[in-house]
């Protein structure tokens, strides 16, 4: 039997931009403000009245030849039997190599404290009348910074700062047989997640049908997220 | 139309000028190491002192360029990690080797060079620790070429653009360094009189002059080479240049290139040195220009590469 060879594909016909997919892998992965490991490009082309409106989810590519891991100088970036693009934090030493190697912008750096964003926010929008979002959070008893213990099993809950970061395809929900978070919040099944090794797998099927693009072809990275049909 | 792309990635220069002091002053560290090496087996007896001042400050240049590179990395006490893992697909896994031997063999040999008295030993180690530096200077202009998604900086002007800066920039920083021991500590016995001194320095002018003059030309090969290449390198080009074209034209180009250029040719030139103070003076003010002309490009080309570019779609 062959290993897993994991793959996504993203239906841009389905996809009607809610952002969903984003939302998701911050509450799932708990990733930090600012950071984007689901994320999304805007292109507008024309003028009024012929505008043309694209909406494009990224992540990380899991490239088959991924420039992140052949530049690492401490395999902190590494490749998984089951072809998935995945980061050690143990072994990242912050140079950041990942981060300029990679084309597509989808690593992040941590140069603040886990939670700073909630600890710096400690004032008012207007002085002596609105309260701060630290003191919101603190009175509601809402569980903030919101964390997902579920994340920590394969990689640190909460990464530090220093290193690097970066979409795993939710490898610790791919170990419990389950689909990365983004794919099951998907509420238009854009995302098609699944073997590229098995012939009768959801992406397969799907490549088999639709002529398959992936983002920055020309750089030679083989990327294992694919883009089907047009909106 | 040109389509409006709008991608929101984590905003800034990657590497910052901490980075650009690395290359600088590992580049200087690693010119001062050839030229050290150089003068020490080709060059007459009053140059070994020349040799001796180049040879001390190499080492400490490097470990100036590392201990900077080591402020710039987010998680310090992982550094260990680069030893004990083996990444021989990364470049800088490389380099962090080839360095760290650099540095130490390095040291013993600025050591051995506190004796100017001819040394086997020395020179023996002097052979391995030359290769060592070459394979540094050329480092610093790889680990930049291999980042293809930087079309600023992939390409093979990048590594000779390394190549020849560590060229001129080791041999200024070695005549610089040396100028200012001659002037604190004074001119020893064996560097005899003043004018043939000046005048023996002749094949070190020449290297600079060609040095420059390459520099000169791989700039423009390098300018061609982006602009009339693919629209992404074209782009990346004028992006970079918007940010930093000033700078790498004024002080790096002029400044740094130009200016000492005409300053080694004029006071240089080939007739006999008449007022060999005066030169060499005007030596040692075009070596500070090569230096300071020298961070300026290392400084725009690290910043001007990450100058962030649309990002292609499909």
């Amino acid at each position: 039997m062959t290993a897993k060879r994991y793959g996504m594909v993203i239906d841009l016909h389905r996809c009607v931009g809610c952002a969903a997919c984003d939302i998701a892998c911050k509450s799932e992965n708990n990733v930090p403000y600012e950071f984007h490991w689901s994320n999304h490009i805007l292109e507008t082309t024309g003028t009024f009245p012929n505008v043309r409106y694209r909406y494009i989810p990224t992540l990380c590519n899991h490239c088959e030849n991924a420039p992140c891991v052949h530049n690492c100088p401490t395999t902190a970036m590494y490749k998984s039997a089951d072809g998935l693009t995945l980061h050690d934090a143990d072994k990242c030493i912050g140079c950041r190599l990942c981060q300029l190697a990679c084309p597509y912008g989808v690593i992040y750096f941590n140069d603040q404290a886990p939670f700073s964003q909630f600890d710096n926010d400690n004032a008012p929008a207007i002085p002596e009348c609105t309260s701060t979002g630290q003191e919101v959070a603190l009175r509601t008893g809402v569980p903030i910074p919101y964390y997902n213990p579920a994340r920590a099993t394969t990689y640190p809950g909460v990464r530090a700062q220093g290193i690097v970061e970066k979409c795993t395809f939710c490898d610790h929900r791919l170990a419990q047989g389950e689909l990365p978070w983004c794919v099951e919040s998907c509420p238009t099944e854009a995302r098609i997640f699944g073997d590229l090794n098995d012939p009768e797998s959801a992406p397969r099927q799907a490549l088999a049908k639709h002529a398959p693009r992936v983002l920055q072809k020309e750089k030679g990275t083989k990327p294992r997220v694919f883009y089907i049909r047009d909106f | 139309m040109d389509p409006n792309v709008f991608y929101s990635i984590q905003s800034g220069p990657i590497w910052d000028w901490r980075v650009a002091v690395d290359l600088f002053a590992g580049g200087v560290g690693v010119g001062a190491f050839l030229f050290a090496i150089l003068l020490s087996r080709f060059g007459e007896q009053r140059y070994q002192r020349l040799a001796q001042t180049a040879a001390i400050i190499a080492p400490f240049l490097v470990m100036l360029g590392l201990a900077f590179l080591f402020w710039k990395v987010g998680n310090k006490t992982n550094v260990y990690q680069m030893a004990i893992n083996l990444a021989p697909s990364s470049l800088m896994w490389w380099g962090f080797l080839i360095q760290s031997a650099l540095v130490a063999l390095g040291l013993i040999h600025a050591w051995q060079w506190l004796d100017r008295a001819p040394n086997a030993a020395r020179d023996r180690l002097g052979l391995l620790v030359g290769a060592l530096a070459l394979l540094v200077g050329v480092y610093h202009g790889l680990l930049l070429a291999v980042l293809t998604s930087h079309p600023i900086w992939a390409s093979g002007s990048m590594v000779l653009m390394a190549v020849l800066a560590f060229t001129t920039t080791g041999v200024a920083g070695a005549l610089v360094a040396h100028l200012l021991r001659m002037t604190v500590a004074g001119r020893s016995d064996e560097e005899g009189e003043l004018t043939g001194y000046v005048d023996g320095l002749r094949p070190v002018r020449t290297v600079l002059l060609l040095a420059l003059a390459l520099m000169l030309a791989n700039f423009f090969f390098w300018w061609v080479d982006l602009s009339f290449g693919s629209l992404e390198s074209a782009q990346a080009l004028a992006a970079a240049w918007s940010a930093y074209g000033p700078l790498l034209l004024l002080a790096g180009i002029g400044l740094g290139l130009v200016v000492p250029l005409v300053l080694i040719a004029w006071f240089f030139g080939n007739a006999p040195v008449s007022k060999p103070a005066l030169t060499l003076s005007a030596i040692g003010l075009a070596s500070l220009l090569v230096l300071v002309g020298g961070f300026a490009i290392r400084y725009a080309v690290v910043m001007g590469g990450q100058v962030s570019l649309p990002i292609s779609v499909f």
